[in-house]
């Protein structure tokens, strides 16, 4: 089945430090716990025994690496140490996206991915949603949770702490909710093994479960002359969807070309043959953006 | 003793002694530059007039590149374009899928034993028309050798089956964004996004240790300079381990190397915090040679890779915006340890929304911390404003342009990125210029190859690879384009005055070229030909100048 990994998420200063410091302090498994530099994480001193650059062995036989830029290979020697922790935690940056981290995860079958625990900060929330910079990763992050932690609800008036729960069930779908003050969840509300959100699956995926493989076609005509490169790349775009193409298109200095493409391989041919330009082009239905695409195909036309 | 250099002419980039014949030279340094009447001393010299046909300008400054730009060559050139290796020979570029299955194959020929993998670099199927690359046509060239090849943009891998297999990824059942599927439901061998290619790198021959700067990497780099012209050269991004630093300093200080590397260290996996002490430390460690002690950030992602932060109305294509590489808060903070400690910082930021982030920053720290003198550098800033460039000015900020973006991915911009207005915006040299922002522009070696003359040809026509002007507005002049890749860069580097013109009390570092660059057409500027270089009074010649 692999080795369990939770992963503990949330933007900068959500109480990440405190959850984990407090799961170090009363847990009875052996946890190797992966934090992206120690600067950030600050284990509490009383707990650790040794400590070299970049292991902390800490009381109780967890361990807390230091992952820097080496997150794949310090999960991957988690494989090879001789004595496996009951259970991995993996700390992710505050602004990475739970959802790639647990695509990475999902590659490596030696781990078992038990869910995100997403944190949030009730005192910043509602300031960090309407952020310029901030407001949609932080967002993305919420979406991609499996538990969500609001927490600092102390440093709320109660009205102020209804408005913020009332934001949060407002824009997003909660799986598994919980309010906290210093972070403080019981290891059991923590470690559970999730079924993985939906929503952290790729959406692709997920709508092909829901629909019949219906396609749809449109035939476009252009006026004008268009570049190869411009086309190729248009085509190739994956927010379009495309899943065939096949055409006659004239470029740049007038000549004519046939384009062929069935998804993966992308032919482009010149051609003697006088052609009126026209291509069709065919996608999944609910998957092919025609109307984007039409339009972009207008726009590199010249 | 004293050495006389003699050229056909010296371009001195001094205002107030513009043009000279000769220069003399003491202890790698200039004390004089003028005729041989004025500047000749009373004591015995020794005259070199080795130049006397030639042309010589200051050495120039690349103020964005990096040091495994000689590492790759131990690997396969599989760009579109021809390139320069740094023996000087021309590594012809790959036009189709047929040319890189034959060069690949040629490549495996050379190597004896059956079973080490092959890897390149540089690919660019952008320009390719006729395939889309993937496994089974890398299976062409061997099914019994793992293939890796990194694209230019270094975001994205091929690998052919045995490649996948051995990463654990020949198989049905994966779902994920950085290992697209091919119809058998098995992953096509295009490798998608950094974290996913480091899964695979190892078992191509790319792990990470082959570009960690190794010492005849970065003698192959010292090449490169000299073939460029380049006197001073950035190593933008450097963890710089104790390994790493040790290994420059030792082939920095070697007799015969020809260039002044300035090596920043790269802000990641450490918090700011943490990273000043050990900045400090290194400062220390600095020499004629190697220059540490300043930190590099990186704010945003790519705008050709869809995840640099854009400000509305995003991409042109309707993709979402891109991601923080750095935390806000902790640009914030490190902003601030840095005034605080007078460390220099350079900003990598790509899009317009992460300009403006790297802006407010500064503005909250200097307001903590004031500083007048502090050069902070925001480098690519492809997309800024006329109004960001206004408060780059206010906040004392420089910017170096990443000019010859245009020539490379101009028509990409144009079509799909940024669509056509903001493509004929990017990198605004002029506007720049114009608003009083000390400027530099820059090649990014390795993301595209080292050097500033090709770099200044772009700020000065502004075509893309297509032949498209992007941009007319915002061209600048000659004798704007060379400041900005001599005492422009240098200026952001903060050794303005030990380098980036010729003129008495500052290194003897000199660019030989043929012709008088104000002889040379605009239009035909990249084509001038660079004999070699000199540093601290020492020629360094190419031998065989293509």
């Amino acid at each position: 089945m692999g080795i369990p990994l939770t992963l503990i998420s949330g933007y900068l200063g959500t109480g990440k430090t405190t959850l984990i410091n407090n799961l170090l302090r009363t847990t009875k498994k052996k946890i190797a716990l992966l934090v992206n530099d120690f600067g950030d994480i600050n284990i509490d001193e009383s707990l650790i025994e040794a400590r070299t650059d970049s292991v902390l062995s800490i009381a109780g036989g967890c361990v807390c690496c230091s992952y820097g830029n080496e997150l794949i290979e310090t999960l991957e020697s988690m494989n090879s140490n001789e004595i496996l922790p009951d259970h991995i935690v993996l700390e992710a940056s505050g602004i990475a996206l739970p959802s790639k981290i647990i695509q990475t995860i999902s590659l490596m079958d030696f781990l078992a991915f038990h869910g995100t625990v997403l944190l949030t900060d009730a005192s910043r929330l509602r300031s960090q949603l309407n952020d310029t910079y901030i407001s949609d990763i932080v967002s993305l992050q919420i979406e991609q949770h499996d538990l969500l932690v609001l927490n600092k609800t102390d440093l709320l008036k109660e009205d102020e702490l209804s408005k913020c729960i009332d934001t949060l069930s407002k824009r997003f779908e909660i799986r598994k909710f919980l309010k906290t003050v210093n972070a403080h969840i019981k290891e059991k509300d923590m470690l559970l093994d999730f079924a993985p959100s939906e929503k952290n699956k790729s959406d692709k995926i997920k709508l092909e479960k829901k629909q019949a493989h219906q396609f749809i076609s449109s035939t476009i005509k252009p006026t004008g002359t268009i570049n190869a490169h411009a086309l190729c790349t248009l085509l190739r775009d994956p927010i379009y969807n495309i899943e065939r193409a096949k055409g006659f298109f004239k470029d740049n200095r007038g000549e004519v070309f046939t384009i062929q493409y069935d998804g993966l391989t992308l032919e482009i041919k010149k051609t003697e043959n006088e052609k009126d330009p026209v291509f069709v082009v065919i996608g999944k239905k609910n998957f092919y953006n025609e109307k984007e695409f039409v339009k972009k195909l207008n726009s590199i036309q010249t | 003793m004293i050495k006389i250099i003699q050229a056909k002419k010296i371009l001195t980039m001094n205002p107030r002694n513009p043009i000279a014949t000769h220069m003399s030279i003491l202890n790698g340094r200039i004390l004089q530059v003028g005729s041989i009447e004025k500047i000749a001393p009373v004591e015995k010299y020794e005259l070199d007039d080795s130049f006397r046909d030639l042309v010589i300008m200051p050495g120039l400054v690349e103020g964005h590149s990096h040091l495994f730009e000689g590492t790759l060559w131990k690997k396969l050139y599989c760009g579109y374009f021809d390139r320069q290796k740094p023996d000087g020979s021309i590594q012809k570029g790959t036009k189709n899928v047929n040319e890189l299955i034959s060069n690949l194959k040629h490549a495996v020929d050379k190597i004896e034993d059956s079973k080490t993998a092959l890897s390149g670099w540089g690919l660019d199927p952008i320009y390719f028309s006729d395939k889309n690359l993937d496994r089974v046509i890398l299976d062409k060239v061997s099914e019994k050798r793992p293939i890796g090849i990194l694209h230019a943009s270094g975001h994205k891998l091929n690998v052919n089956s045995l490649g996948l297999k051995l990463a654990g990824f020949l198989r049905t059942g994966i779902n994920h964004d950085g290992l697209p599927l091919g119809k058998d439901g098995i992953p096509t061998g295009e490798i998608r996004g950094a974290e996913t290619i480091a899964l695979v790198t190892k078992h191509v021959g790319l792990g990470k240790d082959w570009l960690s700067g190794d010492a005849e990497g970065l003698r192959n780099f010292g090449k490169i300079c000299v073939r460029a012209g380049v006197t001073t050269a950035t190593d933008l991004a450097n963890l710089q381990t104790d390994e790493a630093v040790k290994t420059m300093l030792k082939v920095t200080s070697e007799a015969d190397f020809p260039a002044r590397i300035v090596s920043f260290r790269y802000m990641q996996g450490i918090s700011p915090k943490e990273l000043i002490p050990k900045v400090l430390e290194l400062k220390k460690k600095s020499t004629e040679n190697l220059r540490l002690g300043s930190i590099k950030i990186v704010a945003d992602g790519s705008i050709q890779g869809f995840t640099a932060r854009l400000k509305w109305p995003g991409y042109y294509n309707g993709a979402p915006n891109g991601m923080w590489y750095t935390a806000p808060e902790h640009i914030q903070e490190a902003y601030e340890l840095a005034l605080e400690n007078n460390i220099l910082v350079h900003t990598h930021t790509n899009g317009d929304e992460a300009t403006e982030l790297a802006l407010n920053c500064l503005e909250v720290a200097l307001a903590k911390f004031p500083k007048n003198d502090h050069r902070f550098t925001l480098q690519h800033c492809q997309l800024a404003s006329t109004a960001q460039f206004k408060r780059m000015h206010k906040l004392g900020m420089c910017a170096n342009l990443f000019s010859n973006h245009h020539f490379y991915w101009g028509d990409e911009h144009y079509s799909l990125t940024v669509g056509p207005e903001r493509a004929h915006r990017m990198n605004a040299c002029k506007t720049a210029l114009k608003e009083k922002v000390p400027l530099a522009i820059h090649s990014d070696a390795p993301v595209t190859p080292l050097g500033p003359l090709f770099t200044a040809w772009c700020a000065m026509n502004r075509l893309t690879f297509s032949g498209r002007t992007l941009g007319d507005y915002e061209k600048i002049n000659k004798m704007e384009a060379l400041y900005a890749i001599t005492l422009g860069a240098a200026f952001t580097l903060k050794i303005d005055h030990e380098v980036g013109s010729l003129e008495t009390g500052k290194k003897a570092d000199c660019c030989v070229l043929e012709e008088d660059p104000f002889d040379i057409d605009e239009i035909k500027f990249k084509d001038q030909k660079i004999l070699g270089t000199i540093k601290g009074g020492k020629p360094h010649i190419i031998e065989n100048s293509a």
